[in-house]
């Protein structure tokens, strides 16, 4: 009678054994997948925010080609401005 | 597997038996008997068992062939579909001026390119592709058609539109790639100094060569992997990061560039030279503020130029120097004491022959000190001085002036020719001493000007600022600082005085040094000296205390040669915007209330606010503060154009700040008459026309007293 309850017992360890065993390796190979969808998405949304900084740069160049001192000059003689002469420049201060 | 005997079994088999054989009604014998007592449902057991253990050894059988004798085989299967292996050049750095504007920078772009070998369909690719990359077709057809290639570019560098469309046109074996295209956003801005680079984004010519291992990241060589759809992916961190190249700032201030550049062409094309230059340098600190040539070059559409236009003349021509280069022949003269300011020497009435040489003058002079042939530019003078001198002991100096030299600008450049003095002539160091039989770049010639200016000790010239640079570096001394500002002083009285040379280069308010200077050109054909001539002028502010050097070269005018009237009034337009710009300029104007505002402003002991003329409350020649000004108007907080009124505003209990505002929409600059915040009353009366003409003095705002 003990002997057979006791090689039931290492059935049964054995049986929960290899079962979790199981378990595991399938919660391992999910995990795995999920760390693989997990990082091809983060690559995607890295990709997409180098568009968009490739994108702001594009308009980064187009702010400073309207900033510059040809493109103003043009600008300001549309609006009818003209240089500064001496006595006519002022410079902002304390406001 | 195990067989269990319990005795609930033995009992169930007991009774099965009993069964059987009651139904039988007599005991079974032989194979039946043997069916009979086979206990199915153990079997059935047994065989699911033994399936289970057939479909597990399959699995692990499978597994175990997939990687240890597949495995590699495969391995390498995949790496080669989903890994490559990229040489990653990565992003040039970025072009700075002394503000921060941006020069140069790369963007990012597409192009566009096939895998013959994976194109099913060449005749529908290549009609969909060609309208397009506005190829024709049948020209696409022709070269995906030819399968051998495995890699073909289609094109390089389209724009987005374009890069847009190929990717929705979804084609097999056409794929797009990512590069970088260098942008200079001021276009022809500096140009020539800048330089461009080729399609690998290699630099070519300008800095852009010069510096090209500064600008240019290592290119390394990635492991990338791609999925299906050809993006990058990253399972580590490192790869996800690119080389970048480092970014460069010069000390070129894009404002004054402006002012260079405008001038420039101004006069070359009014004069119908063949090119001209300017170089600005902030005497104190040696920095280059404006590079500029013209005919321009833009390197945005470089290919569309040749290498005459794009060739950057002012470091790498070798030009006679002509009146220009007399100065260092005086402050040598004056510095060896072979001569002094009023040294008198016979200028021949201009005309003078030699055994070996006959000299002209373009006036004529009997005798004259030091000085006055310097203000009136007497080459028979000059060539007097030079013999005093000595053809050993000039070429000395002009060697210690950096002439015969590169000047350490990272450009490239010519040394400019600089015999050895065993090679001179009689007649050669007459014709050096006053421009001729040497050849310089416009840049040494800033070089040696810049020692000129700075006391007499030598002081490189600055293009790239560099904050780990060691700045307290001694150099060593070419002139006494008595003979530099003896120079100084002569080179004043030829634009200041009557009798100079350099009038047109007088600015109002301050006080102006510099030199004429008309060389003739050789001519390669007749190898003698022709009728085409090069202006120039070199000029200083002020004249006391030099702040900023001007260096003006003009080749080839042909509507007047002298550089007197080609080249000073480019200092003079460059010079005057540039001092105004930085706020440099006396406000004659506004002296009276600056005056009292200073006196107030001390008084109380605290800075008198609101608005200030320009130059007269600031120290003269202070640092400026156009990079915050540039700043607030990129950010765009401030920045706004607003029409003017109809006729004058109310004003009158206004800020002194939206008062001032308000009137110069009209172009109006008003008097400003005390140094409170608010206006208390105005002249015109509110609803007066704005004046047509450039009188503005009758525009007066009083100000309150507090």
């Amino acid at each position: 009678m003990n002997k057979g309850r006791g090689s039931t017992g290492w059935l049964l360890a054995i049986a929960l054994g290899i079962l979790s065993g199981m378990v595991m390796s399938l919660v391992m190979v999910w995990c795995n997948i999920e760390r693989m969808d997990t990082n091809y998405f983060i690559n995607i949304l890295q990709v997409d925010v180098r568009d968009r900084q490739a994108h702001r740069a594009k308009l980064e160049v187009e702010r400073e080609h309207l900033l510059s001192p040809y493109e103003l000059g043009r600008k300001a003689a549309a609006f009818g401005m003209r240089q500064p002469r001496p006595g006519q420049v002022r410079r902002m201060d304390g406001q | 597997m195990f067989q269990v005997k319990s005795p609930r079994r033995q009992r169930n088999r007991r009774t099965v038996s009993n069964r059987s054989v009651a139904r039988a009604g007599k005991p079974l014998t032989g194979w039946r008997a043997t069916l009979t007592n086979v206990d199915w449902g153990r079997q059935r057991i047994n065989l699911v068992a033994v399936l289970f253990l057939l479909f597990w050894a399959g699995l692990w059988g499978r597994a175990w062939y997939l990687q240890m004798i597949e495995g590699p085989r495969l391995a390498d299967k995949a790496r080669r579909q989903h890994m490559a292996s990229e040489l990653v050049a990565g992003k040039r750095g970025k072009i700075f001026d002394r503000n921060g504007q941006v020069l140069a920078r790369s963007v990012e772009c597409r192009s566009v390119y096939a895998r013959p070998g994976e194109i099913t369909d060449v005749v529908r690719v290549a009609n969909a592709l060609g309208p397009i990359l506005e190829i024709p077709p049948q020209a696409l057809y022709e070269q995906l058609s030819d399968s051998r290639r495995k890699f073909i570019w289609l094109a390089r560098k389209i724009d987005d539109q374009k890069a847009s469309e190929v990717r929705r046109a979804e084609l097999a074996g056409i794929g797009l790639s990512k590069e970088y295209d260098r942008v200079y956003p001021f276009k022809q801005m500096a140009g020539q100094l800048l330089g461009f680079v080729g399609m690998d984004d290699k630099g070519l010519e300008g800095i852009e060569r010069a510096l090209d291992s500064h600008l240019a990241g290592v290119p390394t060589r990635q492991i990338v992997q791609r999925d299906a759809t050809g993006r990058r992916f990253y399972l580590h961190a490192e790869g996800q990061e690119e080389p970048r190249g480092k970014d460069l700032t010069l000390t070129i201030d894009t404002q004054v560039q402006f002012f260079a550049e405008e001038a420039i062409s101004k006069t070359v094309e009014d004069y119908g030279a063949n090119w001209g230059g300017v170089l600005v340098v902030d005497v104190p600190s040696g920095d280059i503020l404006a590079w500029a040539q013209y005919p321009f070059f833009n390197p945005n559409a470089f290919r569309e130029y040749s290498p005459s236009q794009y060739r950057n003349r002012l470091a790498s021509d070798a030009l006679e120097p002509g009146s220009t280069f007399k100065p260092f022949l005086v402050a040598a003269a004056l510095q060896e004491k072979k001569v002094d300011a009023g040294t008198l020497f016979n200028c021949e009435n201009g005309k003078w022959e030699t055994k070996t040489i006959t000299i002209r003058d373009t006036s004529r002079r009997g005798i004259l000190p030091v000085d006055k042939i310097l203000r009136y530019s007497s080459n028979i003078g000059m060539a007097k001085i030079g013999l005093t001198l000595g053809a050993r002991t000039f070429h000395r100096y002009l060697s210690l002036l950096g002439f015969g030299a590169r000047t350490g600008v990272p450009v490239a450049e010519s040394k400019g020719i600089l015999r050895q003095p065993r090679d001179w002539g009689e007649a050669d160091l007459i014709s050096t001493s006053f421009g001729q039989s040497i050849s310089v770049t416009v840049l040494q010639m800033a070089q040696a000007y810049l020692t000129l200016l700075n006391g007499g000790e030598y002081r490189p010239l600055r293009l790239v600022i560099d904050e780990n640079a060691n700045i307290q570096q001694q150099y060593h001394r070419v002139f006494s600082e008595r003979v530099s500002r003896q120079v100084m002083d002569m080179m004043r009285d030829v634009v200041e005085e009557g009798d100079g040379t350099g009038k047109a280069a007088r600015i109002s308010g301050i006080q102006v040094g510099g030199k004429t200077g008309t060389a003739q050109k050789a001519d390669k054909h007749s190898r003698s000296y022709g009728q085409k001539r090069t202006a120039s002028f070199v000029g200083f502010v002020p004249a006391a205390n030099p702040r900023y050097l001007v260096v003006v070269f003009v080749d080839e005018p042909t509507k007047s040669q002298y550089g007197g009237v080609v080249a000073a009034p480019v200092f003079q337009r460059v010079t005057s915007r540039t001092i105004t710009y930085k706020g440099h300029l006396p406000d004659v104007v506004f002296a009276e209330a600056s005056d009292r505002a200073v006196a107030e402003g001390g008084r109380r002991g605290r800075r008198t606010r609101g608005l200030k003329p320009a130059g007269d409350i600031r120290p003269l020649f202070e640092s400026p503060l156009t990079a915050e000004v540039r700043r607030t108007v990129a950010d765009g907080s401030r920045n706004s154009v607003a029409r003017p009124a109809a006729v004058v505003p109310n004003v009158v209990g206004k800020s002194v700040r939206n008062a001032v505002e308000l009137f110069a929409r009209g172009g109006i600059v008003p008097i400003l008459k005390g140094d409170g915040q608010r206006v208390v009353r105005q002249q015109p009366e509110p609803g007066s026309k704005w004046p047509t003409g450039e009188k503005s003095g009758e525009y007066i705002l009083w100000l309150s007293e507090m």
